[in-house]
């Protein structure tokens, strides 16, 4: 009886030294990311039968024993904070890459094409009122030169943003496969610490936050085997079943069509078939690396190559001051942004400012160079029906009006401003639905310090009892064993 | 809901974040007075800041085209203005020379006036706007008028120039040598002297009616291109009031409501560090022995 006490007395000692244990885990981990809080689950004992001295059988307590360590975590809240956190990495992804689209394209400013255009066409416009004036014409030129200059750079600057933005790509890439092969081993490891019953809360946590970051990365989804193992799926392709790792490979492509960069293409190492992302950062990037970016750069050289002709078409029909007639303005080629001052034009006579005409016209003739700075008025841009055969027509830009070459570049930077607008709006709202998921997964997962103290307090109360019960189960020990039958000693 | 330490500070940390976000936002607007710095902030706006801005920039070109032609209408008329009075003289002289009473000496030192009018015209018909002939017509750059002896020759065209003044609007710039009908002119002088000359009592004051009507028709006309010029300037400086007014509207800070915002935001941040200051530090530990 007294021996049951004090086994009863040591139960109690090690419940309270155990839960004291995992509470410090906790605390330690106040500020751990993913770390889900855990908790000693305790049960009464199997109970013991005895026999008293009415004969009948009893039950009596053996004291407490602990069944698991839990952790307290809601697949349900892990489930949305995931969808949201997905919609969050592809929202702030784009948001960032379309601000720079938009930073690219420099507009409203007092230094852009906006003002290169009004200064080129202005410089027609003045070359009329002194067409005879070699540096009337040079002006023209240089004006040419400059808003090509500027407008190759901001193209240059497109193709760089895509090069980069496919550098990202490539970088993530290698983070999923790196996250999806720990996945798998974690699979294996917390299989093999559950069948031995070892209640792997840990590695469950860091599985749990390689899961919340693949989620972030690709819009992955995420289900679970018989045995507990997670698939995690992208697209309907399995990117991790239980221990095996489908991995994403790359594969460097020069593109055939305009811009003809070398592009990185991603393909599922099982079958080779493309990998699409259904949201998450890669699905951003790989959405304006292959869209959005290459659409900006087929509207500039469409906006160009048709000022460029046009200019031409007027240009061919005066005549230099030396009677040349018939001469381009700029030459245009095929590669896109391929747009530039005709070099024959290095003789500033050959620039056509006079009328139409044979011979050599007078110094004062600039009838031409006013019918080109009159084009700064011309509405003849439309919307663009594809840049590629075979791709999606792209955002309607100017809809079914013809608008001028300033109209053009207004309409371009509006609608980089509307698509830069909205991202910013979508990941301002996704970013506040993320934290209040977040915040529901904290309410369960997360460490209270008040909470843990609470069940400091208590755990700290019941060691001191338990050891108290073990106190007076050794007096009455003691005294059975010393003090009783002194008699005849 | 259970509230643990992670969602204080983090909610508490966005919360700063934000505010700061928004307080740097209106500085940078503050300080650039203006409202549009990226298309995103307002993309309509950022177009219509871009169609004026454009607007203000070909009135600038505008501008430059209106005086420059006014610099050539001023001239021209100048140039006719002389050769009006010159010819108005050589009428007065060819009213004297009428006068049967005047001996050949006298007729013959009227003549030599006249032919002294005759290169003075000339000389008034050949001069240059700045470097350019201003009688050659597209040919500004010869000399376009050229008399000996009597054969008199253009060497410039009918070329009109024209410059743009507004939108759509054009003015001519100068009248071509041909207009004035020089040759006739001279011809009615160069009679004129030859009368004279002779002795005889010259009767040419049609001629040189009809010449200086045209020179006068000439002068009225350039007056009224003047006219013209000025009302697009005025036309041109109303609508740049416009247009800059416009902009400013679009894309400029309202600066008392930006200020007013900035100090509800910096009250609404100071706030919210007070009280992250005051309900973050403790918890249960700090009451524990």
């Amino acid at each position: 009886m007294s021996f049951s006490t004090l086994f009863i007395g040591k139960t109690g000692l090690d419940a309270a030294q155990r839960a004291l244990t995992v509470m410090s885990h906790n605390v330690a981990n106040v500020n751990t990311p993913g770390f889900s809080r855990q908790e000693v689950l305790m049960q009464s004992a199997k109970p013991v039968l005895m026999y008293g001295s009415s004969g009948a059988a009893q039950q009596i307590g053996r004291g407490v024993s602990i069944v698991s360590v839990q952790r307290y975590r809601d697949e349900f809240l892990d489930r949305q904070y995931r969808a949201r956190s997905s919609d969050a990495g592809f929202e702030s992804t784009s948001q960032t890459i379309l601000e720079q689209v938009q930073r690219l394209l420099g507009e409203p400013s007092d230094v852009g094409i906006r003002s290169d255009l009004d200064a080129f066409f202005n410089a027609w416009s003045a070359l009329a009122n002194r067409s005879g004036d070699p540096d009337a014409r040079i002006q023209v030129r240089e004006r040419a030169e400059g808003l090509l200059v500027r407008a190759t750079d901001m193209f240059n600057g497109f193709k760089d943003l895509r090069t980069s933005v496919n550098t990202t790509i490539e970088t993530k890439v290698a983070e999923i496969n790196n996250l999806a092969q720990q996945v798998a081993e974690l699979n294996q490891s917390i299989l093999r610490a559950q069948s031995n019953g070892e209640g792997p809360n840990d590695l469950m946590d860091h599985r749990d936050k390689a899961l919340d970051q693949l989620a972030k990365l690709t819009g992955a989804t995420f289900g679970h085997m018989a045995n507990g193992q997670v698939i995690v799926s992208v697209s309907g392709h399995q990117l991790v079943v239980g221990t095996l790792v489908n991995q994403i490979e790359l594969d460097r492509v020069q593109e055939t069509d305009n811009p003809k960069q070398i592009m990185t293409h991603l393909k599922w190492s099982l079958d080779g078939t493309g990998v699409r992302f259904p949201g998450g950062e890669l699905g951003a990037l790989v959405a304006l690396r292959d869209s959005v970016v290459p659409q900006m750069m087929g509207y500039m050289d469409f906006m160009f190559k048709s000022l460029a002709d046009n200019i031409n078409e007027v240009h061919r029909t005066g005549r230099g001051l030396d009677g040349s007639t018939g001469i381009d303005f700029f030459v245009i080629g095929s590669e896109w942004m391929d747009v530039a001052v005709n070099p024959d034009l290095i003789d500033p006579a050959k620039i056509a400012a006079a009328s139409a005409g044979a011979g050599v016209p007078g110094s004062g003739d600039g009838a031409t160079a006013l019918l080109l700075a009159a084009l700064r008025d011309d509405a003849s841009l439309t919307d663009i029906a594809a840049f590629v055969p075979g791709t999606v027509p792209p955002v309607p830009l100017v809809g079914s009006r013809a608008v001028t070459v300033s109209g053009y570049w207004q309409a371009l930077n509006g609608l980089a401003g509307v698509l830069t607008q909205n991202a910013i709006r979508r990941s301002e709202a996704v970013e506040l639905q993320l934290d209040l998921a977040e915040n529901h997964r904290q309410s369960v997962m997360g460490v209270s310090l008040d909470d843990e103290m609470t069940k400091m307090i208590q755990y700290q109360h019941a060691y001191t009892a338990a050891a108290r019960v073990i106190t007076v189960a050794d007096e009455m020990m003691e005294l059975l064993v010393t003090r009783l039958g002194i008699v005849g000693r | 809901m259970r509230i643990t330490n992670q969602i204080m500070t983090t909610t508490l940390g966005n919360t700063l974040n934000m505010l700061r976000g928004r307080i740097t936002r209106l500085q940078t607007e503050i300080g650039t007075g203006r409202r549009i710095i990226d298309q995103s902030d307002d993309p309509s706006g950022a177009i219509d800041s871009m169609r004026l801005s454009s607007q203000l920039e070909v009135l600038d070109q505008w501008e430059t085209n209106i005086t420059d032609t006014k610099g050539w209408v001023q001239s021209a008329e100048s140039a006719l203005n002389s050769i009006i009075s010159a010819m108005n003289r050589g009428r007065d002289l060819a009213i004297q020379g009428a006068d049967g009473s005047l001996p050949l000496q006298s007729k013959q030192a009227l003549a030599l006036e006249v032919d002294t009018l005759m290169s003075t015209v000339l000389a008034i018909a050949n001069e240059k706007h700045g470097r350019y002939s201003l009688f050659g017509g597209f040919h500004t750059d010869t000399v376009p008028f050229e008399y000996d002896n009597g054969v008199f020759t253009y060497h410039g065209d009918g070329g009109v120039m024209r410059r743009e003044i507004g939108p759509g609007v054009y003015v001519d710039a100068n009248i071509p040598g041909s207009d004035l009908r020089l040759d006739d002119a001279l011809a009615a002088l160069h009679n004129l002297s030859q009368d004279l000359n002779a002795g005889l009592e010259p009767d040419r004051l049609t001629e040189i009616d009809q010449a200086l009507d045209l020179l006068i028709n000439l002068r009225s006309e350039l007056g009224s291109r003047g006219r013209r010029l000025e009302q697009a300037e005025h036309r041109s400086i109303d609508m740049r009031v416009n247009f800059e007014d416009l902009k400013g509207r679009v894309e400029g800070v309202e600066y008392e409501r930006a200020i007013l915002d900035s100090s509800q935001l910096e009250m609404a941040y100071r706030v919210a560090l007070q009280v992250g200051g005051r309900i973050l530090p403790p918890s249960l530990m700090d009451f524990l022995r």
